[in-house]
């Protein structure tokens, strides 16, 4: 049964409170003691007689061991003061000097009025746990000491927030003081999506896993971010549940901080390296590549993971791999730059040209980090070069063919010239020949018709054989000078003629001990090439043959002409060496010989089979090495017109010489002449110097005027006037009898060259 | 037309006094000529024309002074009836063209020798246009 308190005081009041075991003890209103508890008398270690003041203790002290008057302890100073006091540590000394730590709790008694009647002191010794606060203080001490020395950043709080303890490093980083941390809530400072991390952080941490090492961050009074490697472990009470948890971090903001600097500018520097147009690239140190920049990708179509390493060999050439792999190896294995120039296959699997160039980055001991390395396309520039390189060469080349060109054209200037000049020389010499000899030949005529003795008729014979000689000479000089070319179309010359008039320049031309002999077949009358031609031909092909004759000073030279299958063939052979078939087939090649160039020209072999073939003929050379060499000019013979016709023409002209000339130019053309329209049936041509006879010229026939163009005439006329032209004359006779000509003689057929 | 009187008189025109001579000499073995004289440049061609009255006129055309050629188209446009003949070193076919269109009878050259141009002067005589060979191959080409 509970006895109600008051009753059990009001019964049995000494009994209660001797039982309790606090020390209780009253005073009066002036702090005189009035009454006491065995607790208290054992706390103070002796009964004080009723009426002591304050205190039944020998003496008081602060807890800091100050001594403290007795008027001043909590007692006293509550009835002075007239308030309960609460909280006041002190030290009670007993009697027999042992000191005892307590708290006592003075209250106030007052009566019904308010007025306060006395005080009752319930006092608690608390020495016990002094003891274990002074341990635990102690304690936390050492700890301290030994935490704040650390640099890690310490903090232990409770699960429910309450921040139980910081060292100095933790205060420092998160900028604020120790005593504003401890006693306060971990969730005032750690706000917002920190706060949700940490919850959630913390959440993970259980009796199974009770320790967890994080990257943690939170942000600092500062508002800077403070980055921390935290070790967070929990201490758990006996049933498990979580107490304490100790937080231990490391200040990895610089870190971290340098971190993100070397993120954002390795970022920076990828952004940059995607968007120039070169590849780039990065490699390790041995060499293994580890970057590239989009360009590659881009450019070769592959992947990451197919380029790493050593990866991009599969987009090199086969050609070039193997030194590109070596020179690069040898390159990282000595820390030197690099540079390479190669071809790399694109994804459309053509090769470009690129210029590689890399560089090594080094740390602070010169040692290679990283390479840093890029790639120029250069196919565009090597193309160029090598276009340039061709263009070079080949005008190199032209170069070199056109100074050759200009060398051979100057030669053959300079041959021309005195050529030329010989031509010149020849022709004045002819020239001048003609003028001496006529005199000459006149008086060793008149000389001859006198009477003379025998030698000196003998003599006058021998000058005057050696006067034609020489008229001979001239004369053959003379159309070895004219221009071949001039005497074209339709010429036929008398062969005989032409042999008396040329023999001597040939003759001459023949070097010693050579003997140079004609022999012209009677038959054959005419050949249908000019003189000048003809001359320039043989005299070209005589000379070479002297020249094949000329070092063993003898042999034969022989000329001929016979008429054989429709051909006026003229022969020209000699017994020298011959020719072997590689200079056969080229002997009439332009600049071809085998003479040395300052001897030659090369050209005339050429000239002979120019010559020809524009007479309408064809050369045919004929050699064998030891059996001379043999050129035969073979000519259509020349043949009059096909139909066997003459035309006819009328010149019925009253001036004689006028009349004379186109007489004899119509004869030419192989035209008959007749002086009267009468009887001139088919007539061609019918010309006159008297309009009025126009109108007896018969039908059909051209019509030709000495005059002036006659008015009204029905029929047309050429009017040449009544002085006409010589050319102007020729050339309207040749248009009249143009197709009566004798026709042109084709070239017919190649030429041959065989050997015999 | 021919030539109807006799002896036909010929002047020469030659600067080289040996070939003037020799064509004198020439010429005077033949009846059918007489000479007439030579004179070295043609300078004075139709003065000594007009004094001589010559049928024929013997021209060579290398000569210093007046261009023969020149002044024998002057001399026929003067006294037409005379009758040239060209007798030279040279012999091109402008040239033989240029004396036929100025009125030559005839044209030798001197390499064809004297008795050709004989038979040149023959013809012309006789009222033919005549040619030494050489003259007559370059025209005929």
């Amino acid at each position: 049964m509970a006895a109600d308190l008051r009753s059990l005081l009001s019964s049995h009041p000494a009994g209660v409170l001797n039982a309790l075991p606090a020390a209780i003890y009253t005073t009066d209103a002036q702090g005189r003691i009035t009454s006491y508890n065995e607790a208290a008398a054992a706390m103070w270690g002796r009964r004080p007689e009723l009426g002591e003041l304050w205190c039944g203790s020998r003496r008081l002290f602060h807890p800091d061991g100050r001594p403290m008057p007795k008027d001043e302890c909590p007692l006293a100073i509550a009835l002075k003061e007239g308030r309960d006091v609460r909280g006041q540590e002190l030290v009670v000394e007993r009697a027999d000097g042992l000191r005892r730590t307590a708290l006592p709790f003075p209250t106030l008694v007052r009566d019904a009025s308010g007025r306060v009647t006395g005080a009752v002191n319930l006092v608690v010794d608390i020495t016990e746990s002094q003891t274990v606060r002074e341990t635990r203080r102690a304690a936390d001490e050492r700890y301290r000491a030994i935490v704040d020395t650390q640099s890690e950043l310490v903090c232990r709080f409770r699960m429910d927030g309450t921040i139980l303890f910081v060292n100095e490093a933790y205060a420092r980083a998160r900028g604020m003081r120790r005593e504003d941390l401890e006693g306060r809530s971990l969730w005032e400072f750690v706000t917002g999506a920190d706060r949700e991390r940490v919850r959630a952080d913390l959440e993970r941490i259980t009796i199974d896993r009770p320790e967890m090492v994080i990257e943690n961050h939170c942000e600092t009074a500062a508002g800077t971010r403070l980055y921390m490697w935290t070790n967070r472990a929990l201490s758990f009470d006996a049933d498990g549940r979580p107490v304490e948890l100790q937080s231990t971090g490391v200040d990895i903001t610089d870190r971290t901080l340098a971190e993100q600097a070397l993120r954002e500018s390795e970022q920076r520097f990828r952004v940059l390296a995607d968007n120039i147009s070169q590849f780039a690239w990065m490699a390790d140190a041995d060499g293994s590549l580890n970057w590239y920049n989009r360009r590659w990708y881009e450019y070769t179509g592959t992947t990451f993971e197919q380029m790493q390493g050593w990866g991009w060999r599969a987009v090199q050439h086969p050609d070039h791999v193997d030194r590109v792999v070596e020179r690069w190896t040898v390159a990282c294995r000595d820390g030197q730059a690099w540079e390479d120039i190669f071809p790399l296959r694109g994804k459309d699997g053509q090769y470009r040209w690129f210029l590689s160039r890399a560089v090594p980055i080094l740390d602070a001991e010169g040692r290679v980090v990283q390479w840093f390395g890029t790639n120029t396309d250069i196919t565009e520039q090597r193309a160029v070069e090598e276009e340039l390189d061709r263009h070079r060469a080949d005008l190199e080349e032209r170069v070199q063919e056109r100074t050759h060109e200009l060398k051979e054209t100057y030669e053959r200037l300079r041959m021309s010239e005195r050529m030329a000049m010989m031509g010149t020389l020849s022709a004045g010499l002819g020239h001048d020949m003609g003028n001496l000899l006529l005199p000459i030949r006149v008086r060793l005529e008149s000389l001859a018709s006198q009477p003379l003795p025998d030698q000196a008729r003998e003599d006058v014979e021998a000058i005057r054989t050696s006067a034609e000689y020489l008229r001979r000479l001239a004369s053959g000089l003379r159309l070895l000078a004219l221009d071949p070319h001039r005497s074209a179309a339709a010429e036929t010359i008398d062969l005989r003629a032409w042999w008396t008039d040329v023999e001597g320049v040939l003759k001459s031309a023949t070097p010693r001990g050579v003997t140079l002999e004609a022999r012209l077949d009677e038959s054959v009358r005419r050949a249908p090439i000019s003189a000048a031609a003809l001359t320039q031909v043989v005299f070209n092909l005589v000379q070479n043959a002297g020249d094949a004759l000329r070092e063993r000073a003898s042999g034969r030279i022989v000329i001929e002409s016979r008429e054989e299958a429709g051909e006026v063939r003229v022969i020209v052979s000699d017994d020298g060496p011959g020719m072997p078939p590689e200079v056969l087939e080229r002997c009439m090649e332009p600049y071809f010989s085998t003479k040395t160039r300052g001897i030659s020209t090369g050209l005339g072999l050429a000239l002979v089979h120019g010559l020809v073939r524009e007479a309408g003929g064809r050369v045919e050379a004929q050699s064998r090495p030891g059996e001379g060499a043999r050129f035969t000019l073979r000519f259509p013979i020349p043949t009059r017109r096909a139909s066997g016709h003459q035309p006819l023409a009328i010149v019925d002209v009253r001036d004689s010489r006028l009349r004379s000339l186109t007489t004899r130019e119509l004869h030419g053309l192989d035209v008959r002449v007749v002086n009267r329209a009468e009887g001139a049936t088919g007539a061609a041509l019918f010309v006159t110097d008297d309009q009025e006879k126009l109108c007896g010229a018969p039908e059909g026939a051209a019509l030709a005027l000495f005059a002036d163009a006659p008015h009204g005439f029905s029929r047309p006329v050429r009017a040449l006037g009544p002085r006409p032209e010589f050319g102007a004359l020729r050339e309207t006779l040749r248009d009249i009898f143009k197709d009566h000509a004798p026709p042109a003689v084709p070239a017919r057929g190649a030429d041959i060259i065989h050997d015999r | 037309m021919p030539l109807t009187e006799r002896p036909i008189s010929v002047l020469c025109v030659e600067d080289n006094p040996e070939v003037a001579q020799a064509l004198k000499m020439k010429l005077s073995q033949d009846d059918l000529f007489v000479w007439k004289g030579w004179i070295p440049r043609a300078d004075d061609l139709i003065e000594t024309v007009r004094r001589e009255e010559p049928s024929i006129v013997l021209l060579d055309l290398d000569m210093p002074g007046r261009d023969p050629l020149d002044a024998a188209s002057e001399l026929l446009r003067v006294r037409p009836a005379t009758r040239l003949v060209v007798f030279s070193g040279h012999a091109r076919e402008e040239l033989i063209e240029r004396a036929l269109d100025i009125g030559a009878w005839g044209f030798a050259t001197k390499n064809d020798g004297e008795n050709e141009l004989l038979r040149v002067l023959a013809s012309v005589v006789d009222g033919r246009v005549e040619f030494s060979p050489e003259v007559r191959a370059l025209l005929d080409a």
